[in-house]
C-alpha cells in the first residue's frame, strides 16, 4: 500500500519466532526486515545496514538491551522502538530516557507495531516545521500560543500551556515522567512526579470531555504520558 | 568413668541410721578379737591395740561425727567386757583412767587427721578427674556435626559425671512462646509433674546458674548459651553438694559448654534452612521467569499473526497468509511442548508417576518416537543399531518414548541441522541399554550430569525451552528403576546412556 519507498527495519530480538513473524508481517506494509538474534550481531548490522528504525527486544540473553540501546545511540539518531514484557516499567522508562523513541509490550497486535512505528518514523522525518497542531478537535498555534478545543479558544495558565506544549510537540510517543519534567520544569525537578500529577489533572479538566475518561492525554502506567492522536489503534 | 566424689552429701546433713548400721557388725568383730587377744598379750595391750585401729579409721570412716561415736561406743565396750573389773564401769585406780582418756583423745586426733588429708586426697582426685572429663567433653564437642551428637554427647557426659540419669530439654524460641522439648537421648524418661515448672521457669527467663529443685523432688538447672537459655537438664534425684561453690562452679563451665555448643549446632541449622530457602526461591523465581518467556513468545507469535490475518493489507499478499498460518500452528505447537513439559514435571515432582510396565519392544519405541519427530520438522538423519539378542523391555512404553523423544530434540537443538545422530541398543546382565550420541558440541565437562538439573540449558542462546526435557527423563526412566547417565563421547559430541530393565518371561 505504501506507494513511497519501502523502509528497512532493523529487528533486534532473540526468538527466532518472533523476527520471523514481523518479517512476514511487515512485509506487505512497506517494510523490509534485517534480522538480529543478539544484540552484538545487531550493532554489527545497524552499522552494515543503516536502518530507517530498529525494532530492539530488551531481554535479550548476551548483553542487557539497555545497553544495546546506548552503544546504539552514540552513533544512531534513528527512530527506535523497545519490545518489553509487561511487568517491566523500570527498564522501559530507563531505555525512553536513554534514547528510544517509544515502547510495544509483548504480546502486541498487529496494528498496534504498525501505528507505533508509523508514528516514530514519521515525527523522526517531519521535525517541528509546522507550528500548528491539530489532534481531533484540539488545535494548538505554537507560533500565536493558541489554543482551541471545537473552534472555543481555551485559557491555560503559563506552565499549563508549557506542559501541553511538550505533549504536543511530541504527540502520539510516549513521554517519560522525567522527560517532561526536565523539559518544562528544569533538570531539578525530577523528583516531583506530584505537579506534573497535578498540572495533567488541570489540562484534563480543561481539554478533555470527560475528564475522568481522559482521551486525549493518556496515562502509561508506571512509564509517563502520551498524546493520542487517534482513536483506535488500527486506522 | 563416674566420679564417685561428685555427690557426697553436706557434712552439715545429721548422721542418718543407714551409715551408723555397718558400724555394729565391725564393732562386734574388733570386740570378739579383743577378747581373744586379751589372755594372750593382756587388756592394756589390747586398749592400744584398739587406739591403733581408731587412729586408723579415719581412713574409712568419712564422717567425723562418726569417728567420734565408733571412738565413743568402742571405749565404752573396752571399759565394761575388757577393762577389769571386767562388766562393770568401775575403775581401781584413777590414775588409769586419765591415762586411757588421754590415750583416747590423742588417738581421736591422729584418726581425725587421717580423715582430714583422706578426704583432701579424694578432692584432689575429684578435681583431677573432673579437668579430665571436661577436656574430653571440650574434645568431642568441638567435634560434633550435629545438634543429636551435641545432645548424645551432654546427655552421656552430665548422667556420668552426676552418676544419675538425666533429661535434657531444648528450648525452642521460634515460637511466641518459649517451648521445651524433651530430647530421645535423655536416660530420664518425661515427667509431666515437672514440666510445668520447667516451662515456668523457661518463661521467666532467668539465667544466673543456679541449682533449682522440682516438686518431685528432683534436680534441675539452666543451660546458658551467649544468647540466654538454651535448654535445661532435669536430675532424677536431689543434688547435694558437700563443697557447694566449688562444685557448682565446675558443674557450670561444663553447663555452659554444652549450651554453647548447642546454640552453634542451632544457629547453624538455622542457617542451613535460610540456604535452602534461598534455593526455593531462587529455583522459583527461574521457573517463574523461564515459565513467562515460554508461553509469552509463541503468545507474541500468535497474537501477532492472528491480527495480522484480520489486516485486509496484510492478506493482499496472497503468500502472507498460509505464512502467518504456520507460525501460529509453530507457536501453538511450542506451547503444547511447554504444557507438556510442565504437566510432566509436576508429575515426576509429587511422585504420582506409576509406570504402566508391560513387555515391549526397545525398536517399535524408537520407530514411534522417530516417527513423531519427523512430524515435528526434525530433519537429522538417524542411525540406528539394535543387537539382534536384545530381549523386550519392561516399561511403560508411552513413558519410554516420551523420554527418547526428549533426548533426541534436544540432540536435534543443539546440533547443526543435518548432522547425524547415532542410537545403539544392546543388552547386559539383565539391562536393556540404549545409547544416543549426537554431533554437538557436547556436555559441560566438569559435571555431565548437570544437564539433568531442572532449568538447566546448555546455552541461553539456543532454541528456547524450558530446560525440564532431560530432567523430565531421568525421572521417567528412574521411575522404572532404570537409571540414565550423561557422557560426552571419545570422538566429540554428547552421549546420553538409557539402562532399562529386561522382560523376564518367568514373571
Amino acid at each position: 500500500m505504501n506507494q513511497a519507498k519501502r523502509q528497512t527495519l532493523l529487528v533486534i530480538d532473540d526468538e527466532h519466532q518472533i523476527r520471523r513473524f514481523i518479517k512476514v508481517a511487515l512485509g506487505p506494509h512497506g517494510y523490509d526486515i534485517v534480522e538480529a538474534a543478539t544484540g552484538q550481531e545487531g550493532l554489527e548490522k545497524a552499522t552494515q545496514v543503516s536502518p530507517d528504525g530498529i525494532i530492539l527486544d530488551l531481554g535479550l540473553p548476551d548483553r542487557d538491551g539497555l545497553d544495546i540501546l546506548k552503544s546504539l545511540r552514540e552513533w544512531y539518531a534513528g527512530p527506535v522502538l523497545v519490545l518489553s514484557v509487561r511487568d517491566d516499567e523500570e527498564s522501559i522508562v530507563a531505555a525512553l530516557d536513554s534514547g528510544a523513541h517509544d515502547y510495544i509490550r509483548k504480546p502486541f497486535m498487529l496494528g498496534e507495531l504498525l501505528a507505533r512505528l508509523r508514528l516514530i518514523l514519521r515525527t523522526h522525518q517531519v521535525g517541528q516545521a509546522n507550528p500548528v497542531y491539530q489532534i481531533g478537535d484540539l488545535m494548538v498555534d505554537l507560533a500565536t500560543r493558541k489554543v482551541t478545543i471545537s473552534q472555543k479558544e481555551v485559557k491555560l495558565t503559563v506552565t499549563e500551556y508549557e506542559l501541553l506544549k511538550v505533549l504536543v510537540k511530541h504527540k502520539g510517543k510516549v513521554l517519560t515522567h522525567n522527560q517532561i519534567l526536565t523539559e518544562v520544569w528544569g533538570p531539578k525537578s525530577v523528583e516531583h512526579i506530584q505537579y506534573l500529577r497535578v498540572y495533567i489533572g488541570h489540562l484534563r479538566q480543561k481539554l478533555e470531555t470527560d475528564p475522568n475518561k481522559p482521551k486525549l492525554i493518556i496515562t502509561e502506567p508506571g512509564v509517563g504520558y502520551r498524546l493520542q492522536i487517534e482513536t483506535s489503534a488500527n486506522p | 568413668m563416674s566420679i564417685p566424689g561428685w555427690t557426697n552429701p553436706p557434712e552439715t546433713q545429721r548422721l542418718s541410721w543407714i551409715e551408723v548400721q555397718p558400724l555394729v557388725p565391725s564393732l562386734i568383730a574388733v570386740l570378739l578379737m579383743g577378747a581373744f587377744l586379751e589372755p594372750l598379750i593382756g587388756h592394756l595391750a589390747v586398749g592400744i591395740f584398739f587406739l591403733i585401729l581408731i587412729s586408723i579409721s579415719g581412713l574409712i570412716i568419712k564422717r567425723f561425727s562418726l569417728l567420734l561415736l565408733t571412738a565413743a561406743l568402742l571405749g565404752l565396750c573396752y571399759h565394761y567386757l575388757l577393762f577389769p573389773p571386767i562388766f562393770s564401769f568401775y575403775v581401781y585406780k584413777a590414775e588409769d583412767l586419765k591415762t586411757v582418756v588421754a590415750l583416747y583423745v590423742a588417738a581421736m586426733i591422729v584418726g581425725g587427721l587421717i580423715q582430714k588429708l583422706r578426704r583432701q586426697a579424694t578432692t584432689l582426685k575429684v578435681r583431677e578427674e573432673t579437668t579430665r572429663l571436661h577436656y574430653v567433653l571440650a574434645r568431642q564437642l568441638a567435634q560434633t556435626q550435629s545438634l543429636e551428637e551435641v545432645a548424645h554427647i551432654a546427655c552421656s557426659t552430665l548422667s556420668r559425671l552426676l552418676n544419675q540419669t538425666i533429661a535434657l530439654y531444648l528450648l525452642k524460641k521460634d515460637e511466641r512462646h518459649p517451648l521445651l522439648v524433651w530430647h530421645p537421648s535423655s536416660s530420664l524418661q518425661e515427667y509431666d509433674l515437672d514440666r510445668e515448672q520447667l516451662e515456668v521457669f523457661a518463661i521467666q527467663h532467668d539465667i544466673s546458674f543456679q541449682l533449682r529443685n522440682t516438686r518431685s523432688a528432683r534436680s534441675f538447672f539452666p543451660l546458658i548459651g551467649r544468647e540466654g537459655l538454651v535448654g535445661i537438664i532435669l536430675v532424677s534425684r536431689k543434688l547435694m553438694f558437700e563443697e557447694r561453690q566449688d562444685k557448682l562452679r565446675m558443674l557450670e563451665t561444663f553447663m555452659s559448654q554444652i549450651a554453647v555448643a548447642i546454640e552453634r549446632e542451632i544457629l547453624h541449622e538455622r542457617s542451613k534452612q535460610l540456604e535452602v530457602m534461598e534455593q526455593t526461591q531462587k529455583l522459583y523465581r527461574t521457573l517463574l521467569n523461564s515459565v513467562s518467556h515460554e508461553l509469552k513468545t509463541p503468545l507474541v507469535a500468535i497474537t501477532g499473526s492472528a491480527s495480522a490475518m484480520l489486516d485486509a493489507d496484510t492478506m493482499r499478499d496472497p503468500t502472507v497468509g498460509p505464512l502467518l498460518a504456520q507460525e501460529i500452528l509453530t507457536a501453538s505447537h511450542r506451547l503444547r511442548h511447554v504444557v507438556d513439559n510442565l504437566l510432566d514435571m509436576s508429575r515426576v515432582d509429587s511422585g504420582m508417576l506409576r509406570p504402566k510396565r508391560k513387555n515391549c519392544d526397545m525398536r517399535d519405541i524408537i520407530a514411534i518416537s522417530m516417527h513423531k519427530l519427523q512430524i515435528e520438522g526434525y530433519q537429522n538423519p538417524i542411525e540406528l543399531t539394535v543387537a539382534p539378542d536384545t530381549p523386550e523391555i519392561d516399561a511403560d512404553p508411552v513413558l519410554i518414548e516420551q523420554a527418547l523423544f526428549n533426548i533426541i530434540q534436544n540432540a536435534h537443538n543443539y546440533t547443526q541441522p543435518g548432522s547425524k545422530i547415532e542410537i545403539h541398543v544392546w543388552s547386559e546382565s539383565g539391562q536393556v541399554l540404549s545409547s544416543i550420541r549426537d554431533r554437538g558440541p557436547g556436555l559441560p565437562t566438569t559435571d555431565p550430569n548437570q544437564v539433568f538439573a531442572k532449568f538447566f540449558r546448555g546455552s541461553p542462546q539456543n532454541p528456547g525451552g524450558l530446560g525440564l526435557g532431560l530432567s523430565i527423563v531421568q525421572g521417567f526412566i528412574e521411575a522404572h528403576g532404570g537409571t540414565i547417565a550423561a557422557d560426552n563421547h571419545p570422538d566429540g559430541g554428547a552421549m546420553f546412556t538409557i539402562s532399562l530393565p529386561a522382560w523376564r518371561y518367568s514373571v
